[in-house]
């Protein structure tokens, strides 16, 4: 604890690994804050796995650097590291009753047995375990697991916590009342985390950082919202939620306002926060649910950033409605928040849609 | 944590060292180890008495026939895993003199034992001696209308054509001296005329020299070929058979002991010479065996056989030919 | 295309080695394994193969001293006289000379079949002819007895020029596969009768089919001497023209004998394969018939000829029925053993073992590398419960002729060998006894079985599942070379281990042929790959995140072993330990070779015993086996219930 408490308690610097010909992480670098949850968010096989591991010392890194707390354990063994991993599948002891799987790591450090077993009954009574630290793992159910799997994990009050998928195995409903519990105790306990899940909605929900991986390369590093609204790129816009794009022309500048032109429709537009110049070719990004959708018939007073379009079909998700909408020749969703009080919208009907002032614009990619 | 699993292999390793307690000797007695070609139920008998007799603990080999027994012997050398052999053919104790196989022992015991039957630098001892000889199953020859043999050429009668059963040379002493005794009878190529028509009566080779006598006493073969007290101990248990002395006669082979060289018990296998060559061991060996080289002590036989002038020598300087040659002859 | 390979290969093999080096512990300790195996498996298995490859001559070495001042003509005066008269001595194929100043030495090399006392003798009175000649310049002569071995094919080209040689291995080839088919086709009918057949003979067909395990694998051959022997009880009723010595004896004793083998990895595919194919078979149309030819025996193929490969390999290599049941028809596996004791033939025992070795090697790597996990692909996931289901009585009867007769004959082989055991002599003196069970030797012989068999017992799960986790869970170089290393063991017949251990450890400092310790060793390497499989099996089958579980938490590799990773595969400690004792009760083929006094082996006793004619003892002794057997396997089940242990 030599550092101040505004240094990071983790940084990577320039972190490779390889499988042969593979690289499933490559060049990363990056740094956490102390007390803060940060999660790694990814297609299959993107790397996030590894990553972590590079970090517990289960892979060996080919390049780069990692420091954990102002000291490099690039070359530190892994038992030897003060990290701590939640498993996705628990990896709890089965031949080990609860105490025995939380205290395991209180008696490789050869702690006193009283001091064990305080400690024991402190940390179930952490993840609300109280009085079954006599069963063994498979009489529990897999949420008790999860909270046993956590306890383990912060018995030895590691500087960082490592959570590899830890609610994957969980049905829908746990998966959402464990992530808030998840999130509570690191916020209660102060906790260094990071997280791995391939669920964004999770990834939104938990963090307060997100790092958006692909291919092994970190695509993008920042706060939700700035992820959820700002994606750099087609491939974070896609990955984080639901999103349409549309594909345009700038065609006039004046001030901070332009015209972009898709297909037939003109849309007045605020200008990006990048140098953009007429004749430049951009891609609007717009979420589903930032599209006010109304009846064909229906009169708008504002008739700028409008497009008509037919609904091809809807599904009813509860909360939401989210519509297929033919526009042209381009297919746009929207999302109807309410619908239970706004009406339903049928098959083939005509509607109107009305898009933001304000629109994320991407530039082009050559590919 | 997981007390059962630990309780299991605890009591698991505990059992197996506690077998390995009480079966091993503790260190403080001696062992004498020996190899022998003597039967299983000789020696059954034969070991607590000399166990008495020279106050050590004797363990001896698994049951092993002449060759066996030799060839071990030859492929261990010059490390020998047993102190002394007890009981093998006099033959392989002239080979294995000539190889410097033993250690010399003088005994003043066998002083007054004739000079033929010992060596002159007292590399073996021979403490009795055996002859094959032929077995038949009265009530089956009955049975079968068949002859009962009386030489070594009736054996070779078509008559006998799959009824004999006779021990391989090739692992028995017994098989070995009959085979030798032929040779020296008829000479070495009309023996093996004899032997090319005793073959083609043989049903079986077997490894051990006794076990014809058995096979026989057990009715499964009319007629075999085996040595006396195999023979004789089955006729007294009341087995069927009848031992029969070829009439142109058979050899003999003096039963020997030498001790081997790394011998790591010499007192021990000293005194079992001693013994061996004293009155109370020769009376004790006659009840087994025909003769004994002590003189004026008995063997279990009193007939006195029609015995060749065999010569052991002989047997010593050919026996790798004559066995390659009944090899290529007889092998199926 | 080659090259990149080889050089990607070295690539691995190098950063592996690095990675390796860079953990003392794991290193020294997967170090210690290696050269254990390479001891007590490889290296003796290698020394039989550089045996076979040589010739050992008698040779005579002359040596005369030289008396004279004037040593010019010595070589002449006498050297070349003593030369002379060898030359024509019969038997003698070359002579060396290699006098010096001080003495002249003649050495002699004889025939290969040549007696060496007879040589010396005839050279003796060669040399004595010429005393008078050389007296004067002569003192002292000495003669020696030795030997030469000389790198040779020749014992090679005497194999395939006999006869009686190469007729053996030709046996041991048709032995193999008639015993594979017959008990392919038997365990079949067992295993499908037993899944499929109707209620009252289901239970019966499994035990059966299993029974053979527990008995020594001669005492189907003994039984069968009782039935069907010259004297047996069949000849002697029926009066039958003909009895079982030899080919039927063998092939019958070695059905029964590998039974079990089969019937168990076959049932066990059949019963993976499920009914819901059966069921979707049916459902279009096809017959009983079909189904089993078209759907089941195609499905279980896979599972089929794994047993038969492993019958294959253990028919090859099985010691005990072919010696007392073969009636002198030759196999490779016993003439093997009687090479070496009969003749003191090393050398051409070493080649017959170098064609025991390449079915067996050839048939193992199929199995192990090319078998292996295809089973998997065909029928996936785990064995399932199968339903009743009626029978076709297309199938049911035929099979049926099959089961049935096989399983009369365990019966009765096991019903013939307690009643061998109390009977003074079987057809002859029918009267009941109990003198064949007061054979102190073989009381006392039982005692060290129980020894040897707990023995290896011990150590072979403890080397075999340390092994297991090396090979699985660590990275190390030539991964695929030790493991193949430490299975060699079993592949390879037991006649040739024990001739590569006499071979390999007859002289100092490995001098270790005469203790007991060696004996254990032998069988411990010999049964190692069961507790290794056995261990690689139970691994898989473990989520690897939980070791690293462990050293997340700040454990070490060593307590990761100790306090997790042991635990979780204990079981397969205990059925290597379980097996290993079983086989080791029952051993005959490798120890045979090398037991000394004070260790004769009960297996090996009961051998010994029948082939004297004694078969009562022999009886007598297999019982008390198969009841020391019995009682150890209860007494283990009894304290892992006690324990709450899983030990099968
Ligand atoms: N031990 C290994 N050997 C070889 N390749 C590996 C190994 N472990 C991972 N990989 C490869 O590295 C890449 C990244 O794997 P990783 O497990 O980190 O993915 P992931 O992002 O965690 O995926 P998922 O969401 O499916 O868990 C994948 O292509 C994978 O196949
Ligand atoms: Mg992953």
């Amino acid at each position: 604890m030599a550092n101040g408490n505004d240094s990071p308690v983790l940084e990577l610097r320039n972190v490779t690994k390889r499988f042969g010909n593979l690289v499933a992480v490559n060049n990363i670098s990056f740094s956490l804050e102390r007390g803060k949850l940060v999660t790694f968010v990814g297609p299959s096989g993107c790397g996030k796995t590894t990553l972590l591991r590079t970090v517990s010392g289960f892979a060996e890194l080919d390049e780069g650097q990692i420091i954990l707390d102002g000291e490099d354990i690039t070359n530190m063994p892994p038992n030897g590291r003060d990290t701590a991993m939640v498993f996705q599948a628990y990896a709890l002891f089965p031949h080990m009753t609860v105490a025995h799987n939380i205290g395991f790591g209180l008696r490789v450090r050869k702690k006193s047995k009283p001091e064990i077993d305080a400690e024991v009954e402190r940390l179930l009574a952490l993840v609300q375990m109280d009085g079954l630290g006599d069963r063994k793992p498979h009489e529990l159910s897999g949420g008790q697991q999860q909270r046993v799997a956590l306890a383990r994990a912060l018995s030895l009050h590691p500087k960082i916590l490592l959570l590899d998928e830890p609610l994957s195995n969980l049905d829908a409903n746990l998966r959402v009342s464990m992530r808030e519990e998840v999130r509570k105790l690191q916020r209660r306990l102060g906790l260094s985390v990071i997280f791995v899940t391939h669920d964004q909605e999770e990834a939104m929900s938990i963090s307060d950082l997100l790092v958006v991986m692909d291919h092994g390369v970190v695509k993008q590093i920042g706060s939700p919202t700035e992820i959820y609204e700002h994606p750099i790129d087609e491939f974070v816009a896609n990955f984080i939620g639901h999103i349409n794009f549309f594909p345009g022309e700038v065609i006039d500048l004046s001030g901070d306002e332009m015209t972009f032109k898709i297909s037939q429709t003109n849309l007045k537009v605020e200008v990006p926060p990048f140098p953009v110049s007429v004749g430049d070719r951009l891609k609007a990004v717009v979420r589903p649910e930032s599209i006010d959708i109304v009846s064909a018939e229906k009169e708008l007073s504002d008739r700028e950033n409008v497009l008509e379009g037919r609904v091809e079909f809807g599904m009813y998700i509860g909360s939401i409605m989210r519509l297929t909408i033919a526009v042209g020749d381009q297919t746009v969703y929207v999302d109807e928040a309410d619908p239970q009080h706004k009406g339903i919208f049928e098959d083939g009907q005509k509607v109107k849609l009305v898009l933001k002032k304000r629109i994320h614009m991407l530039r082009e990619t050559s590919d | 944590m997981q007390r059962g699993k630990r309780l299991f292999w605890f009591v698991l390793v505990a059992f197996t060292i506690s077998i390995f307690m009480i079966s091993t000797p503790a260190q403080a007695d001696k062992v004498l180890k020996v190899y022998t070609n003597a039967d299983i139920n000789e020696m059954e008998k034969w070991a607590p008495e000399a166990e008495k007799a020279i106050g050590m603990k004797i363990q001896w080999s698994p049951r092993m026939s002449s060759n066996e027994l030799w060839s071990r012997v030859q492929a261990e050398a010059p490390n020998f895993n047993a102190d002394m052999i007890w009981g093998f053919l006099n033959a392989h104790a002239m080979v294995g003199t000539q190889r410097g196989y033993f250690l010399p022992y003088k005994s003043p015991v066998w002083a007054d034992i004739p000079a033929e039957f010992k060596d002159p630098a007292g590399y073996w001892h021979g403490y009795n001696y055996w002859f094959a000889a032929v077995v038949a199953n009265k009530d089956l020859l009955k049975k079968k209308n068949l002859p009962l043999p009386k030489s070594w050429l009736d054996l070779t009668n078509p008559v006998y054509q799959g009824e004999i059963v006779m021990p391989n040379p090739g692992t028995s002493g017994t098989a070995f001296l009959s085979v030798s005794a032929i040779m020296q009878i008829f000479g070495e190529k009309k023996g093996w005329e004899v032997l090319e028509k005793l073959n083609k009566n043989v049903a079986q080779y077997t490894k051990s020299g006794s076990a014809p006598s058995q096979l026989v006493a057990q009715g499964e073969y009319a007629v075999g070929i085996s040595w006396d007290q195999a023979i004789y101990g089955r006729v007294e248990k009341g087995f069927p058979i009848e031992g029969i002395i070829p009439s142109e006669g058979t050899a003999f082979d003096l039963e020997s002991v030498a001790i081997l060289k790394g011998c790591k018990n010499l007192e021990g296998a000293q005194k079992l010479i001693d013994w061996l060559g004293s009155k109370e061991g020769m009376t004790f060996i006659g009840k087994f065996r025909s003769k004994v080289t002590r003189p004026g002590i008995l063997g279990r036989v009193q007939l006195d056989p029609d015995l060749i002038k065999y010569d052991a020598l002989w047997a010593g300087e050919n026996q790798k030919r004559i066995m390659s040659e009944w090899k290529n002859r007889f092998q199926k | 295309m080659s090259l990149s390979l080889q050089n990607s290969f070295l690539h691995e093999l190098a950063s592996d080695t690095r990675h390796f080096l860079r953990r003392p512990g794991l290193a020294a300790l997967t170090s210690v394994a290696v050269i254990l195996i390479l001891l007590f498996i490889v290296f003796p298995v290698g020394s039989v193969l550089l045996k076979s490859f040589t010739v050992t001559y008698p040779t005579v070495t002359v040596r005369c001293q030289s008396k004279v001042s004037n040593r010019a003509d010595f070589k002449e005066l006498v050297t070349g006289p003593i030369l002379g008269a060898i030359r024509s001595i019969e038997g003698v194929e070359e002579t060396r000379e290699l006098t010096d100043e001080e003495s002249s030495v003649v050495v002699v090399r004889f025939r290969r079949d040549w007696d060496d006392l007879r040589g010396l003798n005839d050279i003796k009175r060669a040399v004595q002819k010429l005393q008078g000649t050389f007296a004067l310049s002569v003192e002292n002569i000495k003669y020696e007895l030795g030997q030469e071995t000389i790198k040779s094919l020749a014992t090679y080209g005497r194999f395939f020029s006999k006869s009686y040689y190469y007729r053996a291995l030709k046996n041991s080839i048709v032995l193999a596969i008639v015993t594979t088919t017959i008990v392919v086709f038997v365990a079949f009918c067992f295993a499908y009768l037993g899944l499929h057949g109707p209620g009252f003979i289901k239970a019966p067909l499994r035990v059966l089919g299993l029974l053979p395990l527990i008995a020594p694998p001669f005492i189907f051959a003994l039984s069968l001497i009782l039935i069907g022997g010259r004297m047996g009880i069949l000849t002697r009723l029926l009066h039958l023209p003909f009895n079982l010595y030899g080919w039927p004896g063998v092939i019958t004793a070695q059905m029964i004998t590998f039974l079990p083998l089969g019937y168990l990895l076959i049932e066990n595919v059949l019963r993976s394969i499920g009914s819901h194919l059966d069921e979707a078979a049916s459902d279009m149309g096809a017959s009983g018939v079909d189904i089993l030819f078209k759907v089941t025996i195609p499905l279980s193929a896979p599972g089929i000829l794994k047993a038969a490969l492993l019958v294959f390999i253990m028919s090859i290599a099985d010691f005990g029925n072919p010696m007392l049941i073969g009636g002198g028809v030759s196999f490779l596996a016993t003439d093997a053993y009687f090479l070496w004791i009969s003749e003191n033939n090393l050398e051409m025992a070493a080649v017959f073992c170098v064609f025991l070795v390449l079915p067996s090697l050839i048939m193992f790597v199929i199995h192990q590398y090319i078998l292996k996990g295809r089973e998997y692909t065909t029928i996936g996931g785990k064995p399932q419960q199968v339903e009743e289901r009626r029978i076709s009585p297309k199938i049911f009867y035929p099979m049926m002729a099959v089961a049935i007769p096989v399983a009369l004959m365990i019966i009765t082989c096991f019903g013939m060998i307690l009643i061998g055991a109390f009977t003074k002599i079987l057809m002859i003196d029918n009267s009941f006894t109990l003198e064949h069970f007061q054979s102190t030797n073989g009381l006392r012989s039982l005692l060290t079985s129980l020894k040897f068999a707990f023995g290896a017992a011990l150590i072979a799960p403890i080397f075999g599942v340390t092994l297991s986790y090396i090979l699985v869970r660590k990275r190390i170089p030539l991964k695929r070379v030790v493991e193949f290393m430490a299975l060699l063991g079993f592949a390879v017949p037991g006649t040739v281990m024990g001739i590569g251990y006499i071979l390999f450890f007859n002289s100092p400092p490995l001098k270790l042929t005469g203790t007991f310790i060696i004996l254990i060793i032998n069988e411990a390497a010999r049964n190692l790959s069961v507790s290794l499989e056995a261990g690689v099996a139970k691994l898989h089958q473990i989520d690897i995140a939980i070791e690293e579980a462990a050293i997340d938490m700040g454990a070490s590799s060593f307590r990761t072993f100790t306090r997790v990773v042991l635990p979780l595969i204990s079981s397969a400690l205990a059925a290597g330990f379980v097996y290993t004792f079983m086989v080791g009760m029952i051993a005959v083929s490798a120890v045979i070779f090398l037991i000394t006094p004070g260790n004769n082996l009960a297996s090996l006793y009961i051998l010994a015993v029948a082939e004297e004619g004694f078969l009562g003892m022999a009886c007598a002794i297999s019982v008390m086996l198969i009841a020391v057997v019995m009682i150890c396997l209860g007494g283990l089940k009894l304290l892992a219930h006690y324990t709450k242990t899983t030990i099968f």
